[in-house]
Formats: C-alpha cells, sequence, structure tokens
C-alpha cells in the first residue's frame, strides 16, 4: 500500500501526466514485444501443420466472354508467379496474366493471330504447353480459309516477358489433320503432337504421333495403329514425355472396340518409335491426366464400368495399381473434375460427394480424404500452384445459368503430404551366431499354402448375369442409370464367389503352436453361408488339426489330411481327388487335383516351407488339353547369412491346342514354354481369355542377407492390381491364371481360373541368452521392386518468400527472437485463455520488480 | 531526455529478466521431455519413471532396479539387470532365464473372424524382446491358448494358468473368457496382472488387476450416439448382438447416451438384440425396419458374421448422410467390408488406434508396427485393429516389465502399470493410475470406400479423436 501511496503521490507532480503516460506507453510495448515471446514458451500445436484446407481466395475464370480457350484452363508459371488464361472473344484471342500470389489482373492482351484450335464437332481443348525456363506458351494456331474451307495449323510461341507471338511453318500443309494434345520437352526444343486423321469408320479414326522440333521440321510421324480417338469430344487425351524413363513418351487413347481407353508407352529412338506398349484401361473415362514425377496416368470415371474415382497406370510397373474412389454412387452425381499437383503427386478430385485429396504416388493407393463441405458438381480442370500448394478448383458455389463454374474457388493446402513407410529389416531379428545349447535359441514361424483349382467369379454371379443383359445398352439409354443403380443396391448378390478343390488352406508353425487345415472343396463365407441357409450340408468339411503342447494331432477328412506336431517341429495338409478323365466339351475340366502344402525344422536347413500344387489333365474351351501343370514352391531360412532362400518352379508338360479350331492339333510340345501355351491358347479362344503365368516377388523371394527370412508369394504390385481389378487378395503364385472377361455397364464382371498355386514363408531368428544383445545394424531392404532413380526435371521452385533483413553477426539471435515473438502471437491468438494467464502471472511477478523500482526512484528525488 | 531514458532502463532490465526466465522455464521444461530412450519393443522408456514407485509392493528391499535406476538389494546381493544376477526366481513365473507368460486366444469360433490373427502380434513382440536378450537377461516365455471365444472354456483356461503359476497374462485377446474371470474374482483373487488387454468389455477398466489398451466398447457407443446427434440425427436405431457381452455392454450405453441427450430414449426408434450366428433374421429384420423406416442413425453392433447375416436380410441403414449407420470395432476388418460389398458403402467403424492407413501409415509407431507384424507373417491384416491393440498391449507389458526391472514381482509391476504412460503414437497418449484404468477413452471413424459394388479401402473420416464424455457411465448391472 505503501508504494501505491508513492504511485499517487508522484501522478500529482504538475507536468508529470504525460511523462507517466509516456513510459507506460514505452513499457507497454516492451511488454507487449516480450509477453508472446513467453506464451511461445507453452506447448502448443501448430494449427497450420496438418490444418487441412482453406479458403485462399478466388478467380474470375473469363466466363463472361464469348468462350473460354483450353476449357477455361489457368496456366501455372509458379517460378515466375503469373497464371495465364485465354479466352476467346469477337473473334479474337485475349490472354490474361494474373499475379499467382495477389490473384490481381496484370494484363490482358489481345492476341489477333490466335485462335483456338478447333475439331469439327466444335470448341474443345485449346492445345497449349508452358516452358517456365524460356517463359513462353507454345499453342497450335489454326486459320479457316473461309472460301476453301480449308483449315491450316501452324505451331506458335508466345513470349511472355513480351508477348509478343512467333509463328512456325504451317504443320500439315496439303492435308488435314486435327491435334488432340501437345506436349513439349527439353526447354522447348522438342514438340510433341498427337493427332487424328479425318474419320475413317463411323466417326472414328486412328491417332497420330509427331515429333518436331523448334522450328516446326518434323522428325517423325508414327501411325498407332490400334489407338482411336474418343467419340466424345471433350475428352483431353494425354500426352507426356516421361521425366523418369528415358526416350519415352505416355498417351492415352482408345481401343479397337470403343469402350475402353488404354495407355500407350512409346520407346523412342534416333530413328523413332521402336517399342509401342499398349496396356488396355478403363471403360469411358471423363478425363486423363499424367504425373511426371511418378509416371502415373489418371483415368478419370464416372461410369457404371469403371465406377467414380481415379484409375491409376503406374508407368514404372507398368502396371494398373487401382482407383481412388470417390466411393458416392449416388444416381446423376456424376460431373467429376481432377487435377495433380506437379510437385508432390498429390490428386484433387471435385466430386457432388466432396473434394477428394490423395497422396497419389502412394503404393498402394490410398483412400484419400473427403471434404465435404467443397462438395459440387463442376467440370474441367484443377490447377495447382506447386510453390504454395494453392489449389484452383472450378467453384462449385459460383456458376452461370448454363452451369457453367464462372470463378476458380482457390484453397490453401496445409495438409501434411504422407509418403510410403519405410521398409522394415527382418534381419534385425536375427544375430549371425552359431546355434547352441545353453547360448543361443531361435523363434521361427513358417507357413505353407497350396491349391490346385480356384474359381473366382468378381462380382457374382448375379452382376454377370445382369452384365449380359445390360450390356447391350449404352449408359446414355433411357432409363440405365436407374436399372444400374437398381443393380448396385441389392444386396450381397453381387458378392464375390470363390470356390476352390484341393485345397491347403495353411500349415503353420512356430515356435508355441502349430496348425492345419485342409479340404477338398472350399467356399467363401457368402456362399458357406448360402449353403447353410438353404440346410446343405457342406460336402466338404475342413480336415484341421493343432498342436499348442506337445500332443500331435491328426485328421483326415472328405480328400484332405493334416497332422500337427509341434515337438517333431512338423506340420503338414494335403488335399487330392484323381478322376477317370476330363470333359473334353466343358469350358473348363480336369482330372486330377493334388494339393500339398508342409513345414518341418531340421539342423541343416533351418525351417523350411514347401507347397506343391498339381492339376491333371486339363481341357479348357474344347480346344486346349493341357497334360499336367504343376507348380512348386519352397522356403528356407535358418538365421545366418545366406540361409535364407525361396524357390519357384512351374512345370507345364503336354500341351496340345487346336488354335483354329478345324479339329487338328497344331500346337503341341512336352515341356513347354509358358508364353509360347499363353500365346497359343488366345489364339484358340481369340478375346474370350487372358493367359497368365505370374511370377513371385523378386524381392522376398531371393531371402533375406542376413538369414531371418524367405518367402515365395505372388508379386507385390500385381497383387495390388489383382485385388483391384479382380477382388483377389490372394498370395499365393499360380501356375497359370485364366481371365474371362464379362465387363459390362453393370461393373467388373469376370471368371478367374487360378491353377496349382502355392504360398511359402520361413522366418528364423537367432538370439543371444545371457545377456541385452546389442542390435545389429542391417541394411534395410526394400520392400518394394526397385525403380528408375533419375530425378525428375518438374519446374518446382520455391514459395516465395519475402525479403529478410540481415544484419552481420546478429542474423540468427535476430531471426530466433522474431520467430519467437511471431510464435508467440501465434499462441496468444489461438489460445486466448492461455496468453490471458500467463499475462496475468507475468503482471504478479513484475509488480514487485516494478513497486521497488519505483520505491528507489521517488526515494532518490 | 538522457535522464528519461535512464530511468527507463530499470524497467526495461526488469522485463528482460523476467522474459529470460520464462525462456529458461522454456529449456528446463524441454530437457524433461527429453528424458525418454527407446526399448527393444520401439517404445519409449521415460527415464523419469524407469525405476518405478520406490518401495512399493512386498520384496521390494531397495530401489527397484529398474532400467537407470538404484541397483535393488534381496537377501543381501544387489541385483543387476543382467542374466545371471537378476534375482532369479523373485515371484510366480519368474526365473533367472524367463519369464512366464499366459494368454487366452481365440483361433475357432464366431470369434476368429476378427481375433484370430491376434496371436501372431503377441508372439511379434516376443520375439523381438527375446532377439533382444530379454528383460534384464530374462526370456519372454508365452503360452497361448485357444477357448474359442467361449467363456466358460475361456474362464477355466485362466485358472489353468494361474495353477500353472504364469507370472502374468499378457493381453488375453478372447475377451469372453476373461471377463468371466474377472468377474468371478478368479484374477484378484490370484493377484495375477492381466497386461494390455484389448477385449473393449468393462470388467477389464474396473479391475484393479487388469489394463487395458483398448478404448471400451461402452467408450465407442457413448462417442458415436453423440457424434451422430453432433451431426444433427434425431432418430436412432439400434441392433446389437445379445449373446456376448460386448454386444449388451454397448447397448446399454447407446441407450445412456440417447437419454442424456435427449431427456429419455423415445428418438431410439428401433432397440432389437439378435442372438449371434443364426441363418436367417427375417423376422427381427422386418421389426427393424418397421420402427426404422428410416431412422437417421442406425448403430449395427453385432461382430462379422452376424452383420453379414443381418444386411442380407435386408435391414435398412441409417438415411443420413454421410455417416448414417455406424459399427463398432470388430467390423473394422477388411474379410467383412470385402464379404458385404455395395450395401456397406459409406459404413462408419470406429476404432481407438490408430490404423496403418493412409495418412497415418508412415508414422513411425505405425510403420514399426507393420514391420514388425511382417517379419512374422507376410499375410496376416494389419488393419484388423484388434491385431494393433495384442502388439499395443504387449508393448505395455514389456514397457512396465523394463521398469520393474530385475527386482520382478507383481506387486511392483502392478505399481508401476498404476503410473505409467504410454504414448508410443498408436493411440493417444494412455495413462493409467491406481482407481481408474479407463486410459484410453478416445476413439476416431473410419469408413468403407465401395467402388462399383466392390470393397477398395477405408478412408479416414478425419473426426479425430473423440473423447467419451461419460467415461464409465452406462455399464448394465448383471
Amino acid at each position: 500500500m505503501q508504494g501505491v501511496g508513492h504511485m499517487m503521490k508522484t501522478t500529482a507532480r504538475p507536468g508529470a501526466s504525460s511523462l507517466r503516460s509516456r513510459r507506460a506507453v514505452l513499457r507497454l510495448m516492451v511488454v507487449a514485444l516480450l509477453a508472446p515471446a513467453t506464451f511461445a514458451a507453452l506447448p502448443h500445436r501448430d494449427a497450420g501443420a496438418d490444418g487441412g484446407l482453406r479458403e485462399a481466395g478466388t478467380l474470375d475464370r473469363r466466363t463472361g466472354l464469348d468462350s473460354i480457350a483450353a476449357n477455361g484452363n489457368i496456366l501455372i508459371e509458379a517460378g515466375a508467379r503469373r497464371g495465364w488464361q485465354a479466352a476467346l472473344h469477337q473473334g479474337r484471342m485475349l490472354l490474361f496474366e494474373v499475379d499467382l500470389d495477389s490473384l490481381a489482373l496484370l494484363s490482358t492482351t489481345q492476341i489477333p493471330e490466335l485462335m483456338p484450335a478447333v475439331t469439327t464437332a466444335g470448341p474443345t481443348e485449346w492445345q497449349w504447353g508452358l516452358e517456365p525456363k524460356a517463359r513462353r506458351i507454345i499453342a497450335i494456331e489454326r486459320t479457316i480459309d473461309p472460301q476453301l474451307r480449308v483449315e491450316a495449323h501452324r505451331l506458335i510461341w508466345i513470349d511472355l516477358r513480351t508477348k509478343t507471338v512467333t509463328q512456325g511453318p504451317q504443320l500439315w500443309p496439303g492435308s488435314t489433320r486435327f491435334p488432340l494434345a501437345l506436349a513439349t520437352h527439353g526447354g522447348g526444343e522438342t514438340v510433341y503432337l498427337l493427332t487424328r486423321a479425318p474419320a475413317e469408320v463411323a466417326g472414328r479414326s486412328r491417332l497420330w504421333l509427331e515429333e518436331r522440333s523448334l522450328d516446326g521440321t518434323r522428325r517423325f510421324e508414327y501411325l498407332l495403329d490400334d489407338c482411336f480417338n474418343a467419340q466424345d469430344m471433350q475428352y483431353a487425351p494425354v500426352l507426356a514425355r516421361s521425366a523418369l524413363k528415358a526416350n519415352t513418351v505416355y498417351l492415352t487413347c482408345y481401343g479397337p472396340g470403343n469402350v475402353q481407353s488404354q495407355v500407350v508407352r512409346v520407346t523412342i529412338s534416333a530413328a523413332g518409335p521402336s517399342r509401342v506398349e499398349i496396356f488396355p484401361g478403363v471403360p469411358g473415362p471423363l478425363s486423363a491426366q499424367f504425373d511426371p514425377g511418378s509416371d502415373r496416368v489418371f483415368f478419370l470415371t464416372t461410369n457404371g464400368g469403371a465406377g467414380r474415382g481415379a484409375w491409376v497406370f503406374d508407368g514404372l510397373r507398368s502396371s494398373f495399381l487401382g482407383v481412388i474412389a470417390s466411393g458416392d454412387n449416388r444416381v446423376g452425381a456424376s460431373d467429376y473434375a481432377m487435377g495433380i499437383d506437379p510437385a508432390t503427386g498429390r490428386l484433387y478430385m471435385e466430386t457432388p460427394a466432396g473434394l477428394l485429396v490423395a497422396d497419389a504416388r502412394r503404393t498402394p493407393l490410398p483412400a484419400g480424404l473427403l471434404f465435404r463441405e467443397f462438395a459440387g458438381q463442376v467440370i474441367g480442370s484443377i490447377h495447382v500452384d506447386p510453390a504454395t500448394r494453392r489449389v484452383f478448383i472450378p467453384s462449385p458455389f459460383v456458376k452461370n445459368p448454363q452451369g457453367q463454374s464462372t470463378e476458380y474457388l482457390i484453397l490453401k493446402d496445409s495438409i501434411r503430404v504422407s509418403k510410403d513407410p519405410p521398409a522394415g529389416s527382418p534381419d534385425a531379428l536375427t544375430v549371425d551366431a552359431e546355434e547352441r545349447a545353453g547360448v543361443t535359441d531361435v523363434n521361427y514361424t513358417g507357413g505353407a499354402r497350396a491349391f490346385a483349382l480356384r474359381a473366382l467369379t468378381t462380382g457374382g454371379a448375379q452382376r454377370m448375369a445382369w452384365n449380359l443383359a445390360l450390356g447391350q445398352f449404352s449408359p446414355e439409354d433411357r432409363g440405365f442409370d436407374t436399372a444400374a443403380a437398381t443393380v448396385a443396391t441389392v444386396p450381397l448378390d453381387q458378392a464375390n464367389r470363390d470356390l476352390y478343390a484341393a485345397r491347403v488352406r495353411n500349415v503353420t508353425i512356430g515356435n508355441a503352436s502349430s496348425e492345419a487345415a485342409a479340404s477338398f472343396g472350399d467356399a467363401d463365407a457368402g456362399t458357406l453361408r448360402d449353403a447353410q441357409s438353404t440346410n446343405l450340408a457342406w460336402p466338404f468339411p475342413p480336415a484341421e488339426c493343432r498342436d499348442d503342447e506337445g500332443k500331435p494331432a491328426e485328421q483326415s477328412g472328405t480328400g484332405a489330411a493334416v497332422s500337427c506336431d509341434l515337438a517333431a517341429t512338423s506340420v503338414t495338409g494335403s488335399s487330392a481327388l484323381t478322376g477317370s478323365s476330363a470333359d473334353e466339351g466343358a469350358l473348363l475340366s480336369t482330372r486330377g487335383l493334388i494339393a500339398f502344402g508342409n513345414v518341418a525344422r531340421n539342423d541343416r536347413d533351418g525351417l523350411v516351407a514347401r507347397a506343391i500344387a498339381i492339376v491333371q489333365d486339363v481341357a479348357i474351351g474344347g480346344r486346349v488339353r493341357i497334360g499336367e501343370i504343376r507348380a512348386e514352391a519352397m522356403a528356407r531360412a535358418k538365421g545366418r547369412p545366406g540361409t535364407a532362400a525361396g524357390t519357384f518352379e512351374r512345370f507345364i508338360e503336354n500341351v496340345r491346342i487346336d488354335t483354329d479350331g478345324n479339329g487338328t492339333v497344331d500346337f503341341s510340345c512336352e515341356q513347354c514354354r509358358p508364353q509360347a501355351v499363353a500365346a497359343a491358347i488366345e489364339q484358340a479362344l481369340p478375346g474370350q481369355v487372358k493367359v497368365e503365368f505370374p511370377q513371385p516377388d523378386p524381392v522376398w523371394f531371393g531371402g533375406s542377407r542376413g538369414g531371418y527370412q524367405a518367402v515365395v508369394q505372388k508379386e507385390t504390385f500385381r497383387g495390388y492390381a489383382e485385388k483391384t481389378l479382380n477382388d483377389d487378395d490372394s498370395p499365393e503364385v499360380t501356375g497359370m491364371q485364366l481371365t474371362f472377361f464379362a465387363d459390362a455397364r453393370a461393373g467388373r464382371s469376370r471368371q478367374v481360373v487360378q491353377l496349382a498355386g502355392v504360398q511359402t514363408e520361413s522366418h528364423y531368428g537367432i538370439y543371444l541368452l545371457g545377456s541385452d544383445a546389442p542390435e545389429p545394424t542391417p541394411e534395410p531392404e526394400p520392400t518394394l521392386a526397385p525403380v528408375p532413380t533419375i530425378a525428375p526435371t518438374i519446374d518446382v521452385p520455391e514459395a516465395p518468400k519475402p525479403p529478410q533483413p540481415v544484419v552481420a553477426g546478429t542474423k540468427t539471435v535476430t531471426e530466433s527472437f522474431v520467430r519467437r515473438i511471431a510464435a508467440g502471437s501465434h499462441v496468444a491468438l489461438a489460445n486466448p485463455k492461455d496468453a490471458l494467464l500467463l499475462g496475468t502471472l507475468w503482471l504478479f511477478l513484475g509488480l514487485p520488480a516494478y513497486l521497488i523500482w519505483r520505491r528507489r526512484h521517488v526515494g532518490a528525488r | 531526455m538522457k535522464r528519461k531514458l535512464l530511468k527507463a532502463v530499470p524497467a526495461a532490465l526488469a522485463v528482460v529478466l523476467l522474459s529470460t526466465v520464462s525462456f529458461a522455464t522454456r529449456y528446463v521444461s524441454k530437457n524433461d521431455t527429453r528424458t525418454y530412450t527407446v526399448d527393444a519393443a520401439g517404445a519409449p522408456i521415460d527415464a523419469s519413471q524407469a525405476g518405478g514407485p520406490a518401495g512399493s509392493g512386498p520384496g521390494a528391499t531397495s530401489g527397484p532396479g529398474g532400467v537407470g535406476g538404484p541397483a535393488p538389494v534381496r537377501g543381501g546381493r544387489a541385483l543387476e539387470c543382467v542374466r545371471g544376477r537378476n534375482g532369479g526366481a523373485t515371484d510366480t513365473g519368474v526365473s533367472g532365464s524367463a519369464i512366464k507368460l499366459g494368454a487366452t486366444v481365440v483361433k475357432t469360433g464366431i470369434g476368429a473372424s476378427f481375433l484370430k490373427e491376434v496371436p501372431i502380434a503377441l508372439q511379434a513382440v516376443v520375439n523381438k524382446v527375446n532377439r533382444g536378450g530379454g528383460i534384464c537377461g530374462r526370456l519372454l516365455s508365452l503360452k497361448m491358448v485357444d477357448d474359442g471365444w467361449d467363456a466358460a472354456r475361456g474362464q477355466q483356461f485362466i485358472r489353468n494358468f494361474i495353477s500353472e503359476g504364469v507370472f502374468a497374462l499378457a493381453v488375453s485377446p478372447s475377451s469372453e473368457g476373461l471377463d468371466a474371470a474377472i468377474r468371478n474374482g478368479d484374477i484378484s483373487k490370484a493377484g495375477i496382472p492381466v497386461v494390455g488387454a484389448d477385449g473393449m468389455l468393462i470388467s477389464q477398466y474396473t479391475d484393479p488387476w487388469v489394463w487395458p489398451v483398448a478404448a471400451s466398447t461402452i467408450t465407442t457407443m457413448h462417442v458415436m450416439a453423440k457424434n451422430a446427434r453432433d451431426r444433427g440425427a434425431k432418430t436412432f436405431g439400434l441392433v446389437y448382438d445379445k449373446s456376448y457381452h460386448f454386444g449388451v455392454e454397448g447397448a446399454s450405453a447407446f441407450r445412456g447416451a440417447i437419454r442424456r441427450m435427449f431427456g429419455s430414449t423415445a428418438a431410439l426408434k428401433a432397440d432389437i438384440g439378435i442372438e449371434a450366428g443364426q441363418p436367417s433374421y427375417k423376422n427381427d429384420v422386418d421389426r427393424f425396419n418397421g420402427r426404422c423406416n428410416p431412422c437417421d442413425f442406425v448403430a449395427m453392433l453385432l461382430e462379422p458374421p452376424t452383420a453379414l447375416q443381418w444386411i442380407r436380410d435386408g435391414a435398412s441403414f441409417g438415411a443420413m448422410e454421410p455417416g448414417g449407420t455406424g459399427g463398432p470395432q470388430p467390423l473394422f476388418v477388411d474379410s467383412f467390408a470385402r464379404a458385404c460389398g455395395q450395401p456397406c458403402n459409406g459404413l462408419w467403424v470406429w476404432t481407438g488406434y490408430t490404423p496403418p492407413i493412409p495418412p497415418f501409415d508412415d508414422l513411425p509407431a505405425v510403420s514399426a508396427y507393420v514391420n514388425d507384424l511382417r517379419a512374422n507373417s507376410s499375410t496376416v491384416d494389419v488393419n484388423n485393429p484388434f491385431v494393433e491393440g495384442g502388439y499395443l498391449g504387449m508393448q505395455l507389458l514389456v514397457k512396465a516389465l523394463r521398469q520393474v526391472g530385475a527386482d520382478l514381482t507383481r506387486a511392483r509391476l502392478r505399481a508401476v502399470l498404476d503410473s505409467i504412460v504410454l504414448s508410443d503414437g498408436l493411440t493417444v497418449p494412455l495413462r493409467w493410475t491406481r482407481g481408474s484404468h479407463f486410459a484410453n477413452n478416445s476413439v476416431q471413424a473410419f469408413s468403407v470406400v465401395m467402388n462399383n459394388g466392390s470393397f477398395e479401402k477405408w478412408r479416414d473420416e478425419r473426426t479425430g479423436w473423440i473423447a467419451d464424455p461419460w467415461v464409465g457411465l452406462d455399464a448394465p448391472k448383471r
């Protein structure tokens, strides 16, 4: 109180009021600056680190003009912080320059020479590309001779600094081509064009690939035989030069059947295309995009055949990886838009259910996150500013009477980009030490699976029946959507059917338990439930055994037997049945089926897992006869370097095929090469069946370096693809696989027949008794197939940063202080309650010091 | 002016001094949080707790002798955390070279559809620990027996373990038998620790000798109901499995939540219990659909085979979009989603774990879990939350054993567990205290994503962790 009294006294001094006010202000300023620094000492969560999506502005899409060029797209020039838009107005092309940071319109340039390339069906994508290093846009100019009604096309270059246009030579003098896609390479030194000629048959024509030099000189043109244009003129195909594979170009087109879009990979040599590979894709995509950082192609689909989402083809592994699905199947909600961040590979998909955000470079593919607050039906493309991670989405909220988005909704993406998790180091579970009683002990687990025959009906019998009916109609037919939706909601009738004959479901053994199960006939849960609900006893009950306590057990059933012996470290399962002969005329028939699995431990090899599957006398479609298909897998491990290994062997014997159906055998072999057999079967049953001979995963197959494990199972990426395409998540490598396709409007419908499937694994870890053994540091082993390590050259500049003041010698301290102040301010704003509490605390703490000072100050007077 | 400036100097100095203090507290606090090391199972060890509570439990003659603590003394000899000097047989089931553990597991019967692979997780942690030399020179010796999710058989097996003299029960994922043993007093009478249980039944949370890692079914149903109400649901339907306690307890919690939120259970239009594993539920489904036609939200408190048949018989789903239908953790398995097909599109399921599903699968703790499992089985379903719960439960046990150290007794283990914190990233940070074993009270939702009628993936529904607002309430009286 004494101090307070002094204060009151002091304030009575003439002229002191303004001085006190100034001091108070000064002190408040100091405290205001320092207080946030103290707030920063509080633990807090940075709301921006994983903060989701937030709105960061809007941008006019220039839809008020006559027509938007390039579907209203905006070219993002991230390095120069510019966005470029184009629109046609009163017969002239306007080029809009936008500041990417402020979103302000900087300039509008009329380019009289420039007209958008159009096709006979009407305006379509204006083909243009950005060359960021040279700061220019490369586009195709189209002119029409009004008298002769002849179109002419030229390459043009727009210098983005001066906004001037340079014209190249005419592209196709004397003939008519329609450009579909344009891509550049090498700083614009090389230009690729995908074009189509005038319609050849029923409005469709094959496509050409061209490579030209900067001055327009054609280096090669190549007719893509099995590559057709889409009938949907709004569909913009992909054309891109790979940044990861040398001399490789990816493009998309339709196949001859006019149903499926496909990926085409062209390898280019000095003389032109040296290799053309076609990968059948998905029916009726809306659009396709390419990710330069992963060589992945994304097909956006919203139809009954492919579902709704982005189907993903991985160019590095030459395989479809699956689909990033929206999960939305409401009738009529089928307008989607898609875009990719070239820096991170993040996929953005605007759907009526929400904005889907997925890290599309992941393997396996993720489901993504759905932001329902941005749901809406839009068409067009999504664009990404990779430097600031801002996403330009045709707004689902602001549209003109025609339903067209009139502005971009710009979202700032602060979601953490997830990556494939690091591979484990299985050899960390063993030490390189000789096994000795009382010095070491072991942990081991092993397993084997085998089946002779498997029939997987993807989509179930119900969908297959519907496909046969619906497959004749087009999605545009009246009532199709309703019918398809009805099919899609029939409960469980579309569930897959999965039947096995001669199956060793599993034989496994570990330190503490052993178990085995085998049956001659096995089925999926739905089929077993059907049997149960109709009071039918399943005719093939499994033989099962378990030994957890050193009491050997065995059991035999109809065509199956198992035995478990923990003490002897051995477990076995088998199933077999042989008949008199195969039925020649049946779609598929066999005479003998055998499956065998065993895991046992021995002193020499450690834990050894074996699986054998045999199918004898196979008849397919009345024209193919195979004497025997046999697959054998073995995995062994003994816990020391060089002791883990796997083997896989496939035997195809005595094959006779009537390839042309004239009743005579024109392909035969005794010990047969798989690829020759596949080609002969596909020739004998053209268009009906796909024949494959899968290989085991090469990474696990050879065994881990330290000897801990060996695994023989389906190749990992094949597993991802089959899980997506066929709902097949089985681990077995098959001796032969036949896929009969019945895909149609009701969805995927396939009959997958697998013959002679085997899988084995062995894990064996040695550990020391006696003391805490140090952890070894083995080299980590990749879990994924190796991919090329060429770094992509993508123009992704750093995000713009404000200029930083630099003071020699004090930079770090100053920056640290500024950061602390900023962080503290953030806490103060984010958590006012804590801020208030802390402020109060400091007031209490500071009050005595202040009073002492005041006392001395006044006393000194 | 100069004088004025001089006068301001003390004030500025004072503020700078105080500010410095605040910086200092920041660094002190930082040092506090840096006293963790990582144990062989990958879990962080809090060295400040590594010694365990001093003097707790019988047989503790001096310090606990855990990792980083002062050396304990037993019989006049100082114990060390190495084989040969660890005190030997310090308690039931403990020898100088091994710690005997038991677990009732489910490999057969209806519960096998989601519990069958949990033993792989338990064994994976055991292998890893033993490979690192065990704990203070003692290897883990885990015996697992299959009780088929049968309460009576499970209880008998637990009694067998007790009479055989195992030191502790590790996880014991077969919840029905464990529930029976708890309720009959077998666990407390024997004073046998049950560590890392993930059976989700309420009895596990109230027994002082059980330390569960899972969020209880009651918590799940509380959160499910409240989340639906918060999203706008006004009418509710409930179908539950009355054959097993998880269904009965969950139903009670759901009713309690509705009553608490709406003042009565009038909003619960349908409330139907069904027997598990029946070939048909058509009559029950008709009753349900007659009352829920449709309801805004439907809670499907069933295990997978029963749920599949229920759906197949035409039961209605919740009308609310999204997430009109919610399911408990047992439905969070790929095999269920795949078998269900299109009807399950958009079904929300709730779990108390962080599953290895993007965007969480690259988190260090989650990827370590996956790699540890894969090193023991290349085909195990790592997405199955019960498998993850088994792994986490074993990690809790290992962490606690390490903290107890050489002088291992049940009482000392109990004391450590009653103050331990587990924050390895697979859940929200978990803390058990004496008198409260409700450590995990938060769950989050994931949804089934179908494409064209086929199961694709699970999707994080971005609910984040939602804490149970009524922890421990609504347990049914038995």
